[in-house]
């Protein structure tokens, strides 16, 4: 595998400052597996800590497997608060996002998908989002930092986890 | 969608025949990447021929199995809603009665996302972006217009003719 240099451009016309920060994070790659293997890893909350390159997910209970839209998992962070993730796109082994907030309240406005797409029966294409052009600018600012301090390596990081346990499982 | 929204990275294997069509695949992967993003612009009214980016996922959106897949999720919301809180979540953070209240335009989209008729890319990307916008009153109390006129005015956009009889 070869890692591909960092795009990072006008893709569609609207310039801005050069200072701003990008608010879509986005970082792909190709693993070795079935689909439905790695959808499986991403799909049950309880495994999610044993992938994050973010160094940021603590636990989950078991018996939160994600089926659709509409349902929420909960997540201990590393640090020890606890998010509900509200699930917001979902296909059955190819696509999952959902959005994190405090428990019972609204969502706070960024967004973590996943979709996969099979190139055969044993590759997959996997594509690693995150998105928080929904953050408002008024939001705690640790939260704010935190999003701020995301990078596209951190999400290659998570897939390059999720790689290794697909492949070898 | 603009530069400074947008940052990626990318691994493909040498010798992968995804790799000769590398632009393609790079439209199609910051096509789905910035899919969310490109949904808001389409909702929002930009024609889909305005970029090349925004044409790409306005394709792919309209597609039925796309439309059938987001017609699921919608119906997998509705029954989420229907659903007494559990044990395990205690308190589900959505809006189970303001969901339920808009059952029938649920259906009525659920039915016009399905069917095999061609449809507006618009229509489709205000659908989506009503399950995917935080501030949505899926999720929300704080937006001027409840759900039912929501999805009413996505019903209505994803009539293929709309474009048309806005520039008549």
């Amino acid at each position: 595998m070869v890692a591909q240099p960092q795009l990072a451009g006008c893709l569609d016309g609207d310039m801005t400052t050069q200072e701003a920060q990008p608010r879509i994070l986005s970082a792909s790659r190709e693993i070795n597996a079935h689909a439905g293997t790695i959808f499986e890893l991403i799909a049950d909350p309880a495994l999610q800590p044993s992938w994050d390159g973010n160094d940021n997910l603590g636990e989950a209970a078991p018996g939160q497997r994600v089926h659709g839209v509409g349902e929420v998992f909960v997540m201990t962070l590393g640090a020890g608060s606890v998010r509900d993730n509200r699930v917001v796109e979902f296909t059955e082994g190819r696509l999952i996002a959902w959005m994190p907030g405090d428990v019972g309240q609204e969502p706070a406005g960024h967004l973590w998908r996943w979709e996969l797409e099979p190139v055969d029966e044993t590759r997959t294409l996997v594509t690693h989002t995150y998105d928080w052009t929904g953050l408002p600018d008024d939001s705690p600012e640790p939260r704010l930092a935190r999003a701020r301090s995301t990078t596209p390596d951190m999400l290659k990081a998570s897939l390059d986890l999720l790689a290794a346990l697909a492949e070898g499982s | 969608m603009n530069n400074a929204d947008f940052s990626a990275t990318q691994t493909l294997a040498v010798g992968d025949p995804l790799v000769i069509e590398s632009r393609r695949l790079t439209d199609r992967l910051l096509s789905r990447a910035v899919g969310a993003s490109l949904d808001r612009q389409l909702a929002a009214g930009r024609r889909p021929e305005s970029t090349r980016l925004l044409a790409a996922r306005a394709q792919h959106i309209v597609s039925l199995p796309r439309r059938t897949s987001l017609a699921g999720n919608w119906d997998h919301l509705l029954r989420v809603a229907r659903r007494a809180p559990s044990r395990r979540v205690p308190a589900v953070p959505l809006r189970p009665a303001t969901i339920l209240g808009a059952e029938t335009a649920i259906g009525e989209l659920m039915e016009c996302l399905t069917a095999p008729l061609p449809v507006g890319a618009r229509g489709v990307a205000m659908a989506s972006v009503l399950l995917t916008d935080p501030t949505s009153p899926v999720y929300s109390r704080r937006g001027p217009c409840s759900l039912a006129d929501r999805l009413r005015d996505a019903i209505i956009q994803l009539d293929p003719a709309q474009p048309l009889m806005h520039a008549a």
